[in-house]
C-alpha cells in the first residue's frame, strides 16, 4: 500500500491539528510527553512513510483507540499505525516472544514444522486442560464459547501471578451452565489473531481468521460468546471487515450474562470494587453498562466509579505484548493509585490481558505491595454464584 | 623481590615469564601460617562454592591439605581477626572439607611434573618435610628420589592414630606427590643401606636430610622395664596387651593425648593422662582434649611423675608430684615449679612416657660432618640450610626439633628453594619469606559489626563418644557443603581482596600485577573476563606485555526503555545485586549493582520484557546458535559452563549451548529449539551443593516445569525437555546417557 492509499484508507488528512485532543487521551504520550498520534500523522503527511517511522510511537502504541475516541473527527489512528507496522519486525516482544510465537505457530508459521507433527500443532488438547467433568459443554449447539489464549497466559505467567486463567474459562462455563446454556467448545479453536493483526502481520492473521470461521461454521453455532473482549471484537468486527459478513452473531460473555441477570442469584462479598473498563469492551464494543450491572450484584458495597471510566478509561498497557517499558509500569501504577484514591480496594476487569498485566507488573512484588487487589469479573461472578 | 613505589611484585617460581599476584598487604591468617598459605583466598572460594579452585589454591602452598585439615595446630585460627570478636573462622576444617570432597569423588590430584633439569636430588625421609621438598623440587624440574627407611611414605604422619587422621588420607596425599614424578625407594636406611658418597657416585648433586625425630626421649621411665613404654613405640606398635589394664600416660603434647585415646580404644581398664600444664596452657587442641575426656580419659593437670618404682624388671608403682606455673618470662613462657611435699602415688599396670622425641643422626653424623645445637637439633647454616658438608641440606624436625606437620612442610619447602639456588644459582622469592619485617604489613582491622552480629562457628559434626571408644574410625566427620559455605561466609576478608587468583588463571596472557588499596577496578581484556570477590578494592595493573585494557563493565545490563520495574529480577537475585529503583515521575527501573553481580543470568531468564541482557552468553548469540537446528535437527544441551562441559564426548548430533548457569535458560530458548525441530532438549546444571550461585538449580527447574506446559500447548510432547542436576562425578555419565539414548 503506498502513501496515497494509506491516506485515502485511514483518512489521515481529516486530522485538523486540533489542540491535541488525541495526545491528552494517549496513555503512551502521558508517559513520554512526546510523540502522539497527531504528531505522527503530521510527519507522515509531510515527509511520507519513512519520516513517520518513529520507533517509540509505532511500537509502544497499545492500539487502545483512546485517541480516536477523543478525536473530534474520529480519525482511526490505531489502524493507521498498524499499517505503518506492516512488514517490520524491529519490536521487543514481551515474555520472550512466546505469545507471538504461539500465535504464529497456530497460523501454521512455525520456523520449521516438526516432522511427523501436523505443523501448526492445532489439535493440542492442553488448551482445554481446565475443562472438568462438573462442567456441561457440547460439541454442537446454538451457543459456542470462544476461550482465547487463556491456557497460554497460564503458562507464561510468572510465579507471582495470582490469577489462574484456566479458572476464568471454567468460571465462564459455570455461569453459562447456571443460565441453562451448555456452550459448544470448539474442537480446534485457535487464537483470534488480534495481536498479530495489530502488529501488521496480516498473513498469519488471515490464516487464523479463515480457520476459526470454518470451525465455528462447522459447529453450527449461531451465537459465539467470547471470554476476552479482544476476541469478541476481532470475531465480530475484524473478521467481518476482512472476510465479509459471517453467519453467526458474536457477543462478549459479559453482555450475554448481563442480559439474563435476573435468573442468577449471587452472594454479596465484602470488598469495595471498582470496574476498570477494558479498551476493546468500552470503546470498540461500546459496552460499559453490562459489567457494572453484574458488579453491582456481587458486592454489599456500592461499586466505586473511577475518575476515568467508560469510553474514556485508559488502557492497562498490555497492547500487543510488545515494547513494554516504564510507561507500562506507570500506566498500571497510575490506574491502581486512581482506584485507591477513589476508595476502592479491588479493581475488577473483564479482560484477561488486563488481569495478566496487572498481576505481572504490580502486586505480589515483595518490594511494593499494592493496596488494591485485581480481580477478574467472570471469575469473581462465578465464585459468588448461589448454588 | 623488586620493590618500588607502593607495590611489590614477585616472580612466580614455577614460571619465570608470568607474574604472581602478591598483595601489598596480607591477612593475619596467612602471616600466621608457616607455609604462608593463602587462607583468606581459599576461604573466599569456599564461601563462593568454588571448591575445586579452593583446593588448588591450598595446594599451591601446602601439599597436605587432608592431613593439615585434620591435625594442624592452626596458628591461623589463633590469629583470625574474628577470634577477638566471637570465634575464629574454622579455616582448618574448611581445608579438610575441600579435600574430603575431592577424595569422596575419587579425583586424582596428581599434577605430573616434567623433569627437565639434569641435577639429581636425593631426599632422605618421606615425611612431610621430605615430601614437601621433593614436590617443590620436582615442580622446579629436578629428578628427585626419596629414600625411606620404613616400608611406606608418610613418616611421623603415620603415627597419628586413625581416629584423628585416617591412614587412607595419608596414603592418598603421599601418593599424589609420588605420582607427580618423584621416585620413591622404600626400606632403605640412610647411613646403612646407602651413603652420601655412594649417592654422589650415582650422580646425585644434592641431598636433603629429612629423617625427623624418631628417637624415643625418655624422661621418667627407662627402657627395658616391663610395663613401661615410650609413646613412639606405643603408637607404632599399638597392639600391646593392655586390655583390662590400668594405663597412665604422662606428657604435655598431642602425642600424650593420642596415646591416651588409643589406650581407651584398646579396652584399657582405666586411662589417666598426666599433664604438666594447666588446661589453658597445655599445648594440645582444646577440642581433642574435650573429646578425649568424653571418651573416658581421666586428665590430671599440673602434675608430673616423680619416681618410677620397679620390682625386678617390672613396673611396681609411680609417684607423682604436683607443680605450679610460674610467672611468664620475657618470651611469655611460664616456668613450672614442683611443689615440695605434694607427692602422691598412682596405680597403673602400664606407664607410657610421652615426654618427647629426639633426632637420631648417629648412623651418618660423622660421615657428613654434622654438628648439633645445644637443644639437641641438627645445626644448619640458617641462610643456606646447609648441614655439614657441601651439598647436604636438612629440613623438618631434624632442624626444628619435634614440631607440627605444617612447620615441617614449610621447612621442607624452604630447603627445596635453597637447593634450587645451590644447583642453579637462581633465587626464588617465595611467600615463605614474607614477614612483617620484610615490608609486608597487615593492617589492624577493627570490627564495626553491630551488636547482635556475632555468629558462632559452625560446630564440627562428631561421632558419638560411645562409638568412638569402640573403634579407630575418624572422630570428626567434617562439614557438609552447605555448612562449609556458611562457615566460610563468616570470614571478614581482612585485607583488600580475596586473593583467589582466579583472575590469573583466566587471563590468557597471565601478565598483570595486583595492586591493592585503591577504589578503582580495571578489567583485563584477554578473551575472557574474570571475577573477583571484592573488585571494589582491587586494582589490576597491566604488565608490560599486555597492552590492552578496557574498563570494567557490568555483567548484566538493563535497558531502561524496556524495563517495567516488575521486580521479578530483584526477587530472584541471590546476591541482592538487582534492585528496583524509583525514578522521578512514578517510574520504577531495575538497577544492577555491578560490584555485587556475579553474572549468573537468572534475572535475564525471568525478565518478562527482555530488558536485561548479559554480556556473556547473551540472548542474541544463543538465538543465532538455535537457528542452526532448522537444518541439523540437533538435540540441544543447555549446560552450565561451571559444569565444565568441555570434558564431554558427545555424539555429533548434539548442539551444546553453554550458559553462565542452568538458571539462565529462559523458556523462549527451549520453545525455539522445539519449534525448529530439535527432538529433545536437556537443561543440565549442577547439584544444589555444587551450584556456583546457589540458586541456579531451582530456577532451572522452574523454567523446565513451565516449558512442559508450554510445549504441550504448542502441541509437542512435554518430554522433549528434561532437566538434570548432577554432581561432577556423574555429570558426564548422565549427559551421555541422555545424548546416546535414541528416543
Amino acid at each position: 500500500m503506498n502513501e496515497k492509499e494509506i491516506i485515502a484508507k485511514y483518512h489521515i488528512e481529516d486530522c485538523t491539528r486540533c489542540k491535541n485532543e488525541c495526545a491528552s487521551a494517549c496513555p503512551v504520550y502521558r508517559h513520554f510527553g512526546t510523540n502522539h498520534p497527531q504528531q505522527i500523522a503530521k510527519k507522515f503527511l509531510e515527509g511520507g512513510e519513512s519520516a513517520a517511522h518513529d520507533h517509540k510511537l509505532i511500537w509502544t502504541c497499545v492500539t487502545c483507540a483512546a485517541c480516536t475516541e477523543a478525536c473530534p473527527f474520529k480519525v482511526a489512528f490505531a489502524d493507521f499505525i498498524r499499517e505503518l507496522r506492516a512488514g517490520r519486525t524491529d519490536y521487543h516482544p514481551v515474555f520472550g516472544g512466546i505469545i507471538h510465537e504461539y500465535q504464529k505457530t497456530q497460523a501454521g508459521q512455525a520456523p520449521v514444522q516438526q516432522k511427523g507433527a501436523k505443523g501448526a500443532v492445532p489439535t493440542s488438547k492442553a488448551r482445554l486442560s481446565w475443562l472438568d467433568a462438573s462442567l456441561r459443554v457440547g460439541k454442537e449447539g446454538e451457543t459456542a464459547l470462544f476461550t482465547g489464549c487463556l491456557a497460554l497466559f497460564d503458562a507464561v505467567s510468572g510465579p507471582s501471578c495470582e490469577q489462574r486463567f484456566g479458572d476464568m474459562a471454567r468460571s465462564a462455563v459455570r455461569l453459562l451452565n447456571a443460565l441453562g446454556v451448555s456452550p459448544v467448545i470448539l474442537d480446534d479453536e485457535r487464537c483470534c489473531g488480534r495481536d498479530l493483526y495489530d502488529l501488521g502481520e496480516r498473513e498469519p492473521f488471515m490464516a487464523l481468521a479463515r480457520h476459526n470461521v470454518e470451525e465455528i461454521t462447522k459447529s453450527k453455532a449461531r451465537i459465539v460468546l467470547a471470554i476476552c473482549p479482544e476476541c469478541a471484537f476481532t470475531l465480530k468486527d475484524t473478521y467481518a471487515k476482512e472476510l465479509g459478513p459471517q453467519p453467526f452473531e458474536v457477543r462478549h460473555i459479559i453482555e450475554f450474562i448481563a442480559g439474563n441477570l435476573e435468573t442468577l442469584g449471587f452472594k454479596r462479598g465484602s470488598e469495595k470494587p471498582a470496574f476498570h473498563d477494558p479498551c476493546y469492551l468500552c470503546r470498540r464494543l461500546g459496552e460499559s453498562e453490562a459489567p457494572r450491572k453484574i458488579l453491582a450484584r456481587l458486592s454489599a458495597a456500592k461499586p466505586v466509579e473511577l475518575e476515568r471510566r467508560g469510553s474514556s478509561a485508559p488502557c492497562c498497557g498490555a497492547g500487543s505484548w510488545v515494547d513494554h517499558g516504564p510507561h507500562t509500569r506507570a500506566a498500571v501504577n497510575e490506574r491502581l493509585m486512581e482506584a485507591h484514591r477513589c476508595g476502592a480496594d479491588t479493581l475488577v476487569t473483564a479482560c484477561p490481558k488486563c488481569a495478566l498485566l496487572y498481576h505481572e507488573v504490580s502486586p505480589g512484588c515483595s518490594w511494593k505491595q499494592s493496596p488494591v487487589a485485581v480481580r477478574d469479573l467472570i471469575t469473581l461472578a462465578a465464585s459468588r454464584l448461589e448454588e | 623481590m623488586e620493590k618500588d613505589a607502593g607495590k611489590i611484585t614477585i616472580r612466580n617460581p614455577r614460571d619465570a615469564r608470568s607474574w604472581k599476584l602478591v598483595p601489598l598487604e596480607t591477612s593475619p591468617c596467612t602471616l600466621a601460617c608457616p607455609t604462608r598459605i593463602n587462607a583468606r583466598g581459599y576461604v573466599s572460594l569456599v564461601s563462593d562454592g568454588r571448591f575445586a579452585e579452593a583446593l588448588a589454591l591450598i595446594r599451591e602452598r601446602n601439599p597436605f591439605p587432608g592431613v593439615c585439615g585434620r591435625v594442624c595446630p592452626r596458628p591461623c585460627e589463633a590469629a583470625c581477626t574474628r577470634a577477638g570478636y566471637d570465634e575464629p573462622v574454622a579455616i582448618c576444617a574448611l581445608k579438610r572439607f575441600v579435600f574430603d570432597l575431592e577424595m569422596k569423588r575419587g579425583i586424582n590430584p596428581a599434577v605430573p611434573a616434567r623433569a627437565h633439569r639434569a641435577e639429581k636430588v636425593a631426599v632422605v625421609g618421606a615425611g612431610p618435610a621430605g615430601l614437601a621438598a621433593a614436590r617443590e623440587l620436582a615442580l622446579l624440574g629436578y629428578p628427585v628420589t626419596v629414600f625411606e627407611a620404613k616400608d611406606r611414605p608418610g613418616g611421623m604422619m603415620n603415627l597419628i592414630p586413625g581416629f584423628r587422621l585416617p591412614r587412607a588420607v595419608v596414603a592418598r596425599e603421599t601418593r599424589a606427590i609420588l605420582d607427580a614424578g618423584v621416585e620413591f625407594v622404600a626400606g632403605t636406611e640412610f647411613g646403612k643401606d646407602i651413603t652420601w658418597n655412594r649417592l654422589k657416585r650415582r650422580g646425585y648433586r644434592a641431598l636433603l636430610l629429612g629423617t625427623g625425630a624418631w628417637r624415643p626421649e625418655w624422661k621418667w621411665g627407662t627402657p627395658g622395664i616391663k610395663g613401661v613404654v615410650h609413646a613412639i613405640d606405643f603408637l607404632r606398635y599399638a597392639a600391646l596387651e593392655i586390655e583390662d589394664k590400668g594405663v597412665i600416660v604422662a606428657g604435655d603434647g598431642m602425642m600424650a593425648l593420642d596415646c591416651s585415646r588409643t589406650a581407651v580404644r584398646l579396652d584399657a581398664k582405666s586411662v589417666t593422662l598426666v599433664i604438666g600444664r594447666s588446661r589453658d596452657l597445655a599445648p594440645v587442641r582444646a577440642e581433642d582434649l574435650v573429646q578425649a575426656e568424653k571418651e573416658g580419659v581421666k586428665t590430671l593437670f599440673l602434675a608430673r611423675p616423680a619416681r618410677i618404682a620397679t620390682k625386678g624388671k617390672r613396673l611396681a608403682g609411680i609417684s607423682f608430684v604436683k607443680i605450679e606455673e610460674g610467672r611468664p618470662d620475657g618470651t611469655g613462657r611460664r616456668d613450672t615449679l614442683e611443689i615440695t611435699g605434694s607427692e602422691f602415688t598412682g596405680d597403673a599396670d602400664i606407664f607410657v612416657d610421652a615426654h618427647g622425641r629426639g633426632i637420631n643422626v648417629k648412623g651418618f653424623a660423622s660421615a657428613l660432618a654434622l654438628s648439633m645445637t645445644p637443644a639437641g637439633a641438627l645445626a644448619i647454616d640458617p641462610a643456606t640450610s646447609v648441614a655439614g658438608v657441601e651439598g647436604v641440606f636438612a629440613a623438618g624436625d631434624l632442624v626444628t626439633g619435634p614440631r607440627s606437620v605444617v612447620e615441617a612442610i614449610a621447612s621442607g619447602q624452604k630447603a627445596a628453594y635453597r637447593i634450587h639456588h645451590y644447583l642453579s644459582g637462581e633465587t626464588i622469592e617465595s611467600p615463605l619469606d614474607l614477614t612483617i619485617d620484610g615490608g609486608i604489613a597487615h593492617r589492624e582491622f577493627t570490627l564495626e559489626a553491630p551488636a547482635g552480629a556475632k555468629a558462632r562457628r559452625e560446630p564440627m559434626p562428631l561421632e558419638t563418644a560411645a562409638k568412638r571408644k569402640k573403634a579407630f574410625d575418624e572422630a570428626e566427620k567434617g562439614y557438609a557443603p552447605q555448612t562449609a559455605r556458611r562457615e566460610a561466609g563468616r570470614c571478614l576478608r581482612c585485607g583488600p581482596c580475596g586473593e583467589c587468583e582466579v583472575c590469573v588463571d583466566i587471563c590468557e596472557k597471565k601478565d598483570f600485577i595486583l595492586r591493592l588499596g585503591e577504589d578503582v577496578s580495571v578489567n583485563v581484556h584477554a578473551g575472557r573476563d574474570f571475577w573477583s570477590s571484592t573488585p571494589d578494592r582491587v586494582i589490576l595493573e597491566l604488565g608490560a606485555e599486555c597492552a590492552e585494557a578496557i574498563p570494567m563493565r557490568t555483567l548484566c545490563e538493563v535497558d531502561e526503555t524496556l524495563c517495567i520495574g516488575c521486580g521479578r529480577c530483584a526477587d530472584l537475585c541471590g546476591y541482592k545485586a538487582v534492585q528496583v529503583e524509583a525514578r522521578p515521575g512514578g517510574r520504577f527501573v531495575a538497577h544492577v549493582d555491578e560490584l555485587a553481580c556475579k553474572g549468573c543470568g537468572s534475572c535475564v531468564a525471568v525478565c518478562p520484557t527482555g530488558a536485561i541482557d548479559q554480556r556473556n552468553f547473551d540472548h542474541e548469540s544463543v538465538m543465532k546458535l538455535l537457528e542452526g537446528i532448522s537444518s541439523s535437527r540437533a538435540k540441544v544441551l543447555f549446560v552450565c559452563h561451571w559444569a565444565r562441559p568441555e570434558r564431554l564426548d558427545l555424539p555429533r548430533d548434539v548442539l551444546v549451548i553453554e550458559t553462565m548457569c542452568a538458571g539462565r535458560v529462559p523458556p523462549r530458548f527451549i520453545i525455539e529449539a522445539a519449534l525448529r525441530g530439535s527432538p529433545k532438549v536437556l537443561v543440565c546444571g549442577c547439584a544444589d551443593e555444587d551450584c556456583h550461585y546457589g540458586f541456579g538449580r531451582s530456577s532451572a527447574r522452574r523454567v523446565v516445569e513451565q516449558c512442559r506446559s508450554l510445549l504441550r500447548l504448542f502441541g509437542f510432547r512435554s518430554e522433549i525437555v528434561t532437566e538434570i542436576s548432577t554432581n561432577p562425578d556423574e555429570f558426564a555419565l548422565a549427559v551421555n546417557k541422555w545424548a546416546w539414548k535414541s528416543k
